[in-house]
């Protein structure tokens, strides 16, 4: 069976510091996956050697079955990584960003054109498209980098806190988005965020990342009954205490 | 990857011919500095001129000797001159006219000059020139009186070495040596002094080069803050994990600086021709109206090609240092601070050229001036001018050479997670 990601005891060093320990999970084709845990306890850093962009000390990640050392290239056509604090380019528009987007993954006008227009359906920004980016409010902003990463129906989204930093208008649009759009184009997603509620609503299974290991993994509802919690909130503080 | 290349070049030249940063710094301010330079500098040479060839002089003749109008007589000849004449005022009075007419010059002949002079008794006169700006204007202003009174000295010494010794050419007496100059180059005779040649290459072999460094620091600072703004506007993480090679992002970067390098050279070079022309039409100076053709000197058709390919590597070269720098660096400020290391080498050769030949320095100070592909750039024109085409072809092979190492490095390290984790060290709890 392949697995949209498979991490086996990934270990990630900066210098003396230990920053993920023997992590491992396994992410099922077309599910959401969400990564928890507190600030510092690894969630970007597996993201980032997942997205190819970091090297992993130790350990085998795969994606689609593909190596992230050695097949980096071949992965980077089939993902789409939207980090966590993403820009843009401020000087085009929102459609120039887009169509620059596109036009690296494809030469095919058309189907160029088909993303875009995807895109516009995904953002929902209608005719602000046309202004520059640097004119756009962070909520826009993040709209536009969702629909960037969506737009190209990549086998495997990597999104970084989607929502982070957002009213709750914008990050309302932004889960009905993912939860909507990678269910109709079974797009396989593996997000980090620290919204619980967040969590809960969108992610079919969720990992808890603390000090860099993986301390509990399940599906949110298996979770709150076997700590017989209310909410993953409560989950995670119970888990993090005792961990 | 050759529409990647397309696609990410266009992005890249939209976005720096959009920040008006880059339009107005680097392509309008320089182009308007040279012309504005260019109109100052007609004005003030046209004032000078106008002082100079009108002249405006109020005369103080306590004399009133036959001397003393011819003196007040070839003044007034001048075309455009306008003399005041007073007698019987003071100085001080005469000032004070000179001051309510805007004269900048008054001539005092003070009583028995002419005598004196007849009698072969050093005559005086005065000459004062109101500074009111402290102008070149002003200080031009007494040329004709002055050039007046040398002429009329020499007639005075020549005629009494006349009267004096009759047989005799007062030319020779005064003269009797004449040192005529040559300089031989490339083997050929020119009848120009060494002075004049050495000013002439230099102003045509130096002041280029010097303002295309001038382009060059611009288009490096450019270079490496295209880099550093992608750190700085956090779209570096998403670039670098789109199906395209970080090779290519790197280039894409450095031909869109190189487009800019050219488009501010030739906006700087198109003002600076005009600046150039103005300045040698209002100020004819003969010197500057010797060519390097006339001085034997003049620059092939090879030697042109070379020196322009010269430019353009050095220029490459330059930009991909300037970019693989940028790539160490976390923030623009700090890549401009680190591309600011880079200028004090470019700095080096250029103040080497100017004051010596790069060839008169010994051999381990040489080896590390050539190191530098800033070095060629101010060589090329004098290699090319003496047809030292070899050197010129050493240059290019070099600055290719180091032009792709660099580069490899470059995208070597852009390659290598390090490029990230500068970010990473410093907002280390923030996973």
């Amino acid at each position: 069976m392949i697995f949209a990601v498979e991490v086996d005891r990934l270990n990630k060093f900066y210098g003396k510091f230990h920053a993920l320990k023997d992590v491992s999970f396994k992410v099922y084709v077309g599910e959401i996956y969400g990564l928890i845990g507190p600030n510092g306890a690894g969630k970007t850093t597996t993201l980032r050697i997942i997205s190819t962009l970091l090297l992993p000390s130790s350990g085998i990640i795969k994606v689609f079955g593909m190596d992230v050392v050695n097949d980096a290239e071949k992965i980077k056509g089939i993902i789409s990584y939207l980090p966590e604090e993403a820009g843009a380019y401020k000087y085009l528009t929102g459609y120039e960003y887009l169509h620059f987007m596109a036009s690296l993954y494809t030469n095919d006008k058309t189907r160029i054109k088909e993303m875009i227009e995807e895109a516009e359906v995904i953002c929902g920004l209608g005719e602000r498209l046309k202004d520059r980016i640097g004119t756009y409010s962070k909520g826009m902003l993040r709209r536009l980098l969702v629909a960037r990463s969506l737009m190209i129906h990549p086998k495997l989204a990597i999104l970084d806190e989607p929502t982070a930093g957002l009213d709750v208008i914008h990050s309302h649009y932004i889960r009905n988005i993912i939860r909507d759009y990678v269910k109709k184009h079974n797009i396989t997603v593996i997000m980090s965020s620290h919204n619980m509620l967040e969590v809960e609503y969108l992610c079919d299974r969720v990992s808890l990342i603390h000090e860099g290991r993986i301390v509990l993994e399940g599906s949110p509802i298996d979770l709150k009954n076997k700590f017989s919690a209310d909410n993953l909130e409560e989950v995670f503080s119970r888990v993090v205490k005792y961990a | 990857m050759h529409n990647v290349l397309i696609n990410i070049l266009k992005k890249e030249v939209k976005e720096m011919l959009r920040d008006p940063k880059i339009l107005i710094g680097m392509i309008i301010v320089p182009f308007l500095v040279m012309v504005l330079m260019s109109g100052i500098m007609n004005f003030v040479m046209s004032s000078v001129k106008e002082y100079a060839l009108n002249p405006k002089v109020l005369i103080l003749d306590y004399d009133d000797s036959l001397l003393s109008k011819v003196i007040i007589d070839s003044l007034n000849s001048q075309p455009g001159s306008r003399i005041t004449l007073l007698h019987d005022v003071s100085i001080e009075n005469a000032i004070q006219k000179a001051l309510e007419l805007g004269f900048p010059i008054i001539m005092v002949i003070p009583k028995g000059f002419g005598y004196n002079v007849s009698m072969g008794i050093r005559g005086t006169i005065e000459i004062y020139t109101i500074m009111s700006t402290l102008s070149l204007a002003e200080s031009s202003a007494s040329s004709i009186p002055s050039s007046i009174i040398e002429f009329l000295k020499s007639e005075i010494v020549y005629n009494r070495i006349k009267t004096l010794i009759p047989n005799v050419d007062p030319n020779v007496l005064l003269n009797p040596i004449e040192k005529v100059d040559y300089s031989i180059v490339k083997g050929d005779i020119v009848k120009v002094p060494p002075q004049i040649i050495s000013s002439i290459v230099m102003s045509q072999s130096i002041f280029i080069p010097i303002i295309i460094m001038v382009i060059f620091i611009s288009a490096m600072q450019f270079a490496s803050t295209s880099i550093a703004l992608e750190k700085e506007y956090k779209t570096l993480e998403t670039l670098l994990t789109l199906p395209v090679s970080r090779f290519t992002i790197l280039l894409a970067k450095l031909i869109c600086s190189v487009i800019l390098a050219i488009l501010g050279s030739a906006s700087f070079m198109i003002a600076y021709t005009y600046y150039f022309h103005s300045i040698t039409t209002s100020f004819s100076i003969p010197t500057i109206n010797l060519s390097l053709s006339d001085i034997g000197l003049s620059i092939t058709p090879l030697g042109l090609a070379l020196i322009v390919l010269t430019l353009f590597l050095s220029m490459v070269s330059s930009l991909v240092l300037a970019l693989l720098v940028a790539t160490f660096a976390e923030d623009v400020r700090s890549a401009q601070t680190l591309v600011g290391y880079l200028y004090f080498v470019m700095i080096i050769p250029m103040f080497v050229s100017i004051y010596t030949d790069l060839s008169m320095l010994p051999l381990p100070l040489q080896m590390v001036l050539y190191i530098i592909p800033y070095t060629y750039t101010l060589a090329s024109p004098k290699a090319a001018m003496l047809e030292n085409y070899g050197f010129l072809v050493i240059g290019i092979i070099y600055m290719t050479v180091f032009s792709i190492i660099i580069l490899y490095v470059a995208s070597k390290f852009f390659r290598s997670e390090k490029v990230l984790t500068a970010k990473i060290s410093i907002r280390r709890f923030k996973r």
